[in-house]
């Protein structure tokens, strides 16, 4: 546990790093995923210009590579190497973005799916990596073939040993050669975007895509490199010899090294242990599931913002069952739902001002209601001393709030940021509860419930419902968002603020500003 | 700017570093199969054992009791027994095992397959195979010297047309 807690710091102090370079809009640690679906388009592309000059048999796959790398070396020795570098690069991006979801515990509860579906898509990556250098029937092809051979072989797969096709150039089978060429350009690459489809089938608004600016330089990195160093096959086969020194892409053929050394059940065990561990991960970990979001429908007009603000496509919209005026209403599948609370912060019915009935919004997390988010509120304002009382609101993903409490500081935790109604803060504000209020959460490329702040940010600017009303004063407002923003930097982010508020013309009672302009904002850790 | 020129350097460096960790992990470093010392011997076969038990007669009071539509007169059993092999270079022995019939009845080939790393040069080799009841010896053998070369492909084979191992 220790030491997952130290790789999560190291993982989110790098991913900051590269944030303080690339800036928030571009961390290619954001983009990680979209990152490597961006290399195998370039892939595909570049695959399907090396096809068109490949000769598909066994007798003529070597010239052809060898006359796309020398004769036509400005696109098809350009278009080869993209091939190759891309789907290194593509290993590269998914062991980080395998590594990251787990540092940060993202695989668990609804999670799983995406996950487990992740997992199984590293099982079509590498086959496809090595089926693709077997093509070119050099040298490292051919101790590919044999090596992978033996390897199968250890299966009781085949009653014919497979490796008996690659030991003389007789039991060479152009038809063989065929079906690798058929694995690797059509049945491989069609299970692929089906299994990335898969994988992000359970999430709503998926980003499969980087920003352009990334693209841009991930492109232009990728032909630079292709044109300093173009790839080169390594000398055609010589079944009559084994081979020698073969120059391994060590990104897709780390493990054949062992499968001299090791024997062949210790390979495979390798290879599977760690897979069979990552798929029952999410299953056999401890994780403390909170209850799902329930519907009021009595309270629920059927607006759809609760559809289109969940980050995990748990809310989806049906006809009306009540037989009220109302075309839709909101059903939740508790299946799929994290309570992260987002849908109630965006419920137009979740407003802390409703005194004569019970608050009950549309949607509500039956572990934080919003009625006790309220209440919880209240006693905590109460406490309050000063001219400069603040109300932080945290998502429990963010910065440690327990130690900024203090006599003119109180702290409300929602399980995210965007669980936070707009009309809260003007509650808060309006009705004099606290002078100011500071919000925190993760930062805003990795919230740990993908969209949090950002529907946070776009709430309080007014570019997504339910809005942040005109009449609350911005400049009242703070927010610091980043989980890893350094202690010292958080305590005086607040004290500042607290001294801006200060210097504030106070509220009078009853009348509230219309400011429209913004207000003071201090970001961290992003 | 000083600070926007510092990170579109650091974006360079960073992109520098990618291609630097990509390009050269993609073919180095140089892995070495075998050494110029070095050959391997593959001996590999498929070859059925002899039946395991000879045919007999059914017995009358037998025969009445098979359904009349499936009775026959002889008990074949399609058991076949195991493959010994052995292989010695210089006169010691490098391989002995045996090797099972293929199938759930065991009635299908011996399959055979397994390479041997052998310092190149001159050797003398030696291939046995017993396919029979017999407890001891073999029933086919082959001895030869041979002279490796460096990383040489030398494979064995059993024809089983002409019952004898072929040396390539």
């Amino acid at each position: 546990m220790k030491l997952l807690s130290l790789g999560k710091d190291a993982f989110q102090y790098m991913e900051k790093g590269f944030g303080a370079i690339f800036g928030t809009q571009g961390n290619p640690f954001h983009y990680l995923g979209a990152l490597t679906i961006f290399f195998f388009w370039v892939v595909l592309v570049s695959g399907i210009y090396v096809f068109i000059l490949f000769e598909t048999s066994i007798f003529g796959a070597f010239d052809s590579v060898e006359y796309m790398t020398h004769e036509q070396w400005y696109l098809g020795g350009v278009m080869r190497s993209l091939h190759r570098y891309a789907s290194d690069g593509a290993i590269i991006t998914l062991l980080i973005h395998l590594m990251g979801e787990l540092l940060r515990g993202r695989f668990s509860g609804v999670r799983w799916y995406s996950w487990l579906s992740g997992i199984l898509l590293i099982w079509m990556v590498f086959p496809l990596g090595i089926t693709g250098y077997w093509l070119v029937w050099d040298q490292l092809a051919q101790y590919i073939a044999v090596t992978s051979s033996e390897l199968l072989d250890w299966l009781p797969i085949f009653i014919e040993p497979m490796v008996r096709n690659f030991i003389s150039e007789e039991s060479i089978s152009d038809r063989f050669f065929t079906l690798m060429a058929f694995i690797h350009v059509l049945g491989l690459p069609l299970f692929l975007v089906f299994a990335i489809w898969f994988h992000v089938l359970r999430i709503s608004r998926p980003i499969v895509n980087p920003p352009r600016a990334l693209a841009i330089g991930t492109m232009a990195m990728l032909l630079i490199l292709s044109f300093i160093k173009p790839a080169v096959s390594q000398g055609p086969t010589d079944l009559s010899k084994v081979t020698g020194e073969v120059g391994l892409d060590w990104f897709y053929l780390m493990v054949y090294p062992l499968i001299g050394d090791w024997s062949m059940g210790a390979v495979w065990a390798l290879l599977f242990i760690p897979t069979v561990f990552f798929c029952l991960l999410p299953f056999i970990w401890p994780v403390k599931k909170p209850a799902a979001a329930v519907i009021s429908l009595d309270n629920c007009n059927g607006c759809t913002r609760c559809f289109e603000d969940c980050p995990y496509a748990a809310v989806v919209m049906q006809p009306r069952t009540d037989g009220l005026k109302f075309k839709e209403e909101a059903i939740v599948d508790p299946t799929l739902c994290t309570g992260c609370g987002i849908c109630v912060g965006a419920c137009p019915t979740s407003t802390p001002y409703r005194q004569r009935s019970e608050l009950i919004p549309g949607i509500d997390l039956p572990d934080l209601p919003l009625s006790k988010l309220r209440e919880d509120l209240l006693k905590e304002t109460e406490k309050l001393k000063g001219e400069d009382r603040v109300v932080v609101f945290g998502c429990e993903h963010g910065p440690e709030l327990n130690r900024l409490k203090s006599e003119g500081v109180g702290i409300i935790k929602l399980p995210c940021i965007a669980m936070l109604p707009p009309s809260f803060i003007d509650y808060v504000i309006g009705r004099h509860h606290a002078e100011g209020v500071f919000l925190t959460g993760c930062s805003k490329e990795s919230c740990f419930h993908r969209f949090g702040v950002t529907w946070m940010e776009e709430r309080l600017a007014g570019e997504r419902d339910p809005y942040l009303r005109k009449r609350v004063p911005i400049e009242r407002i703070a927010k610091c968002w980043g989980e890893k923003t350094p202690k010292k930097e958080l305590d005086k982010a607040i004290q500042d603020f607290r001294e801006t508020l200060h210097s504030l013309e106070p509220i009078k009672t009853g009348v509230r500003k219309a400011l429209h302009s913004h207000g003071k904002e201090t970001k961290h850790g992003d | 700017m000083v600070i926007k020129g510092i990170k579109i350097l650091g974006q360079l460096g960073l992109y520098a570093l990618f291609a630097l960790v990509v390009g050269y992990f993609s073919t180095e470093p140089v892995y070495v199969n075998t050494t110029p010392e070095e050959a391997v011997i593959r001996l590999t076969f498929n070859h059925v054992g002899q039946l395991r038990g000879k045919c007999r007669k059914f017995t009358a009071e037998e025969i009445a009791k098979m359904a009349p539509n499936m009775r026959q007169t002889m008990d074949c059993p399609r058991e076949r027994l195991s493959v010994h092999v052995e292989m010695l270079l210089d006169n010691k022995q490098v391989y002995y095992g045996v090797v099972e019939p293929s199938g759930l009845w065991k009635d299908g080939e011996s399959v055979f397959n397994q390479k041997f790393m052998i310092t190149s040069g001159r050797h003398h080799l030696i291939v046995r195979m017993r396919d029979s009841k017999r407890e001891e010896g073999f029933d086919y053998e082959k001895s030869e010297w041979i002279d490796l070369r460096s990383r040489q492909n030398f494979i064995i084979n059993f024809i089983r047309e002409k019952h004898m191992f072929v040396f390539k």
